[in-house]
């Protein structure tokens, strides 16, 4: 959709709800977005930083995928280019260094031992977190620099909720989403579909004037969602869920490349069950599942066609025991078994994981803990044991401290392992000690509420896993490098709320230090030098404005000078600005409708995030979103 | 370094004219297909001149090819052994250096000081389609824009016992340094290099460098492709000079036999970067067990005598 469609659109929209608005905005009454989240000790970690999106705020953060949502966190996205790979680099780490969990278990490609992040839509998911900070003891290996959960969260006797979501922006970007849940007394299932495609044809500039459409830069994807709930009685559920999606998406060409014609094809079936039980005393929950996944790369121009496939067994339990109003106990097994084949490995390669965990919490009056141990084997070679230690300490009403020291790991992935040429199937796993303290303020005084933490961390790991030259001159894995990475992130939110008015400003910056500290003869990885792509400071700032159904945002972001592979990155500022105006379309009180225009990049800023791979200037993206909701208890 | 490598060659006083060309058609190769050293054998004798090939598997291999593969239009890795011209110069078979990548050398020696005349040179069709287009790792020369002022260099020098015969000679394997970009080119033809002006060497070394480098090295692949390398013949070439000794066998991944008719004074093993490696003396017998595996070259000394051939050790 060109520009000027886009703005046909908005203007069409704006003129109909700014009606339907006027004539209805009395009538409206807001369902409550209220989500009753089981805690568990698994999944709360005293001393991170976290931040979770439940289902409302999901709705009113319309993204086309996760990076665009992670980094309203200021989370630093490697992004290729507009529609390309992005991954994520969390206090100075690597992409695999993030573990990304899907209900509880972890869903990067063993091969790779990262997800592609721009592939994951957000349409289907009911609840995302990240927590910062190392969590290997508990969510195993590559939990180093974070963890981010997506969840699909459904509870019991909800009702009705069908939802219709339509997004159009510059470059042929669609979305479309639909999706439909049903929660009754006893059973619950929700269905989603969400279909995308873009060319992502941007215009950007090299040298002075040279203007050059991207080429080859098309997506296509389509992805199916199916989540089931079977309540057996009061204290237990079985839950099932299906994730189905497969993507065709071109890589275009650098901006010192004539031409590309590759492409890629993705495809991923994912399926679990699970088994929940839940009493005053006892908490277990029981999955099992299975995913299928393979990519297909091909160059046509260099006759390169490299298909890869892998399927993974999962197994995952937890038993977590309340002893008491302040003690709980939890053990936890998890068993991964992956078959993974490529025309690179020189057989198929299996690989059999099996971890054991134990985490004792305690909640008091003042002051929480938690601690916990995790012993891995891999194919019955044990793995470096880890454990953390995290602690909360409610200094006043407003005010907490939180600490926490862990160990982590990341096990080298099958590529780094059996890759032909280079892979070393003697690597060790990268493994270290990661610190953090942090504050956290928070108060409300009449109208006005004020949130403020500031974080400091401190990383050490041992191992670093790169693909050098070598003594040889040829590029393989080795355990050579040592990465010292420390920083601070704080983060600050005021927000006024009267009546119908609501005023909100938000700030956040971080500083990452995350430099070699190994003595390499290796070109780029000089001692105490800053790691590829990673910039020293992030920071956001944010301002919003809501009346009524209307609400207007602003937001700046900062990314500073970082190196690249070929040449340096320059710092960069962005800017997004959105409107959305919400409205009734008939006077049922439970139909909802809202549009959305979001203009990106704002001052067009000319910029890369990886060298040689320019994004796009300042682009349009509209929305409409209609939402039908029956809640078995009004509210 | 790299002087070391020359260390065995004795230094000679007078040439004797006798033109040699290495055409590498001694080579026997199957159409389109290619030898990189995969048997082993450590490098191609071809003319007077010595290619040391480092062969441990099919995408680990740095030196020196001979190839007669004909494609000028695939671009990428799955072509590397192809020159852009399609053929050798006038001939079939042709020579095609990758750089290793440490080393950032390709070396040819000779038995002995020779006198030097020249060779031809163009682009292999990776490097080639590699500058004209870009690809994923490498960028287009000139940019997009063709301003940008890209080169593809080849640096040669020459040395005898070490020390260098003169000032390096340079060409551009391509050149977008003009500023009129109509002059710009990258090299698809045959083209000759005269090394005359070194006069004679025992040894050289081809150093190829680009504008497109990045953190890891040269983006540019460092690939090009040689023919018809001439010489005029070693200085005093006599029985003296010629290798008095053979060795046996090779590859190996023990012990080495040196086959000659006396007993030689002294034995030394030299890797690809001009180190001694080994050294024995008043042996027929070498263990090379200690060595790595790679490719060598083993020099004997005997009454004032200094011979040396190349071997593999796998």
């Amino acid at each position: 959709m060109s520009s000027l469609n886009i703005r046909l659109f908005c203007q069409l929209f704006l003129f109909i709800l700014c009606i339907e608005s006027k004539a209805q905005v009395d009538t409206v009454v807001s369902i409550p977005e209220v989500e009753v989240i089981e805690r568990t000790i698994r999944a709360f970690t005293p001393g991170s930083l976290s931040h979770v999106w439940s289902k409302a705020e999901l709705r009113k953060v319309p993204t086309l995928a996760l990076p665009e949502l992670l980094q309203r966190d200021g989370v630093y996205i490697k992004s290729y280019g507009l529609g390309s790979l992005a991954t994520s680099s969390i206090r100075g780490g690597s992409a695999g260094h993030t573990v990304v969990l899907w209900n509880g278990l972890p869903i990067a490609s063993p091969m790779l031992g990262q997800l592609d992040l721009s592939l994951l839509p957000m349409g289907s998911f009911s609840r995302v977190e990240l927590q910062r900070g190392g969590g290997s003891s508990i969510w195993g290996s590559g939990a180093i620099g974070g963890v981010i959960g997506l969840n699909s969260v459904r509870t019991f006797n909800e009702g009705l909720d069908v939802n219709y979501e339509s997004v159009f922006g510059d470059f042929g970007r669609i979305r479309q989403n639909l999706s439909a849940y049903y929660s009754g007394e006893k059973f619950y299932s929700i269905s989603a579909f969400e279909y995308r495609e873009a060319r992502n044809d941007f215009i950007y500039t090299i040298g002075d004037d040279f203007e050059r459409k991207q080429p080859n830069a098309q997506l296509f994807q389509r992805l199916f969602t199916q989540d089931f709930g079977l309540k057996l009685n009061d204290k237990s559920a079985l839950t099932a869920n299906l994730w189905h999606q497969n993507s065709y998406r071109e890589i275009p060409p650098t901006n010192v490349q004539f031409k590309s014609e590759a492409y890629q094809k993705d495809e991923a079936t994912r399926v679990k069950i699970g088994y929940d039980y839940s009493s005053f005393s006892w908490k277990i929950k029981v999955s099992t599942a299975y995913f299928d996944e393979s990519i297909f790369y091909a160059d046509p121009i260099i006759l390169l066609e490299s298909p890869s496939s892998f399927n993974t067994w999962l197994f995952d339990g937890t038993a977590e025991y309340k002893l008491n109003s302040r003690h709980s106990f939890l053990v936890g097994q998890t068993f991964i078994r992956t078959e993974a084949a490529t025309e690179n490995y020189r057989n198929l390669q299996l690989e059999n994981r099996y971890a054991l965990f134990g985490i004792w919490e305690y909640i008091g009056k003042f002051l929480n803990f938690q601690a916990s141990l995790r012993q891995e084997l891999v194919d019955g070679n044990l793995v470096v044991p880890t454990s953390s230690f995290g602690v909360e300490v409610l200094l006043s009403k407003e005010l907490s401290a939180n600490a926490k020291a862990s160990r982590n790991y990341r096990l080298p992935t099958l590529n780094d392992r059996y890759w032909n040429p280079g892979g070393n199937p003697d690597l060790k796993a990268e493994s270290g000690w990661s610190q953090e303290v942090s504050a956290d303020y928070q108060k409300r005084v009449r109208d006005f509420s004020f949130k403020a933490s500031q974080t400091f961390y401190n990383r050490n790991i041992d191992n670093w896993i790169m693909w050098n030259p070598g003594e040889s001159g040829f590029w393989s894995a080795s355990n050579i490098a040592a990465v010292w990475s420390r920083g601070g992130e704080s983060r600050l939110q005021v927000e006024w709320s009267k009546s119908i008015w609501k005023v909100s400003l938000e700030g956040g910056y971080d500083r990452i230090l995350s430099t070699n500290e190994g003595n390499l003869d290796v070109s780029g990885m000089d001692v105490g030098e800053q790691l590829l792509y990673t910039p020293e400071q992030l920071a956001f700032i944010g301002f919003s404005i809501s009346w009524s159904g209307l609400s207007i945002s602003y937001r700046h972001s900062y990314t500073d000078e970082s190196r690249g592979v070929n040449e340096g990155i320059p710092e960069f500022n962005t800017a997004d600005l959105r409107l959305e105006v919400r409205g009734a379309s008939i006077t049922n009180s439970s139909f909802q409708s809202s549009f959305f225009l979001n203009i990106m990049n704002l001052y067009s800023a000319e910029y890369v995030v990886i060298d040689r791979r320019p994004m796009p200037g300042i682009n349009l993206q509209a929305g409409l979103r209609i939402n039908f909701q029956s809640p078995n208890h009004k509210p | 370094m790299k002087n070391q490598i020359l260390l065995f060659f004795s230094s000679f006083a007078l040439m004797a004219s006798a033109q040699e060309v290495a055409d590498f058609e001694n080579i026997v190769l199957d159409p389109e297909s290619f030898n990189n050293g995969s048997d082993f054998s450590g490098g191609f004798t071809s003319g007077e001149g010595i290619f040391p090939t480092e062969f441990v598997s099919e995408f680990n291999w740095s030196g020196w090819a001979i190839s007669n593969t004909t494609d000028v239009t695939t671009p990428g890795f799955m072509n590397q052994y192809s020159a852009i011209t399609g053929s050798g110069f006038a001939s079939t078979n042709y020579a095609l250096a990758f750089q290793n990548y440490l080393t950032g050398e390709t070396a040819v020696t000779f038995d002995g000081e020779t006198a030097l005349n020249g060779f031809y040179i163009t682009n292999s069709t990776y490097a080639y389609l590699s500058m004209l287009n870009g690809d994923s790792f490498a960028k287009k020369f000139g940019g997009l824009t063709g301003n940008d002022p890209d080169f593809f260099l080849l640096t040669i020098n020459a040395y005898v016992d070490g020390v260098s015969s003169g000032e390096p000679i340079e060409f551009y394997l391509a050149d977008f340094t003009f500023s009129d970009n109509s002059q710009d080119y990258i090299v698809d033809e045959w083209t000759f290099v005269d090394l005359s002006g070194f006069g004679s060497a025992d040894s050289l070394t081809f150093a190829l460098s680009s504008s497109d480098v990045g953190e890891f090295g040269m983006n540019t692949p460092a690939y090009f492709c040689i023919d018809n390398f001439t010489t005029d013949g070693p200085l005093s070439f006599d029985d003296a000079q010629k290798p008095f000794f053979n060795l046996f066998p090779n590859p190996s991944s023990d012990w080495i036999q040196i086959n000659s008719s006396e007993v030689p004074d002294l034995i030394r093993v030299f890797d690809m970067n001009g180190r001694m490696v080994l050294e024995a003396s008043n042996t027929y017998r070498l263990n090379v067990q200690r060595l790595e595996v790679g490719s060598y070259i083993l020099q004997v000394t005997h009454e004032q005598r200094i011979s040396s051939r190349p071997f593999m050790r796998n």
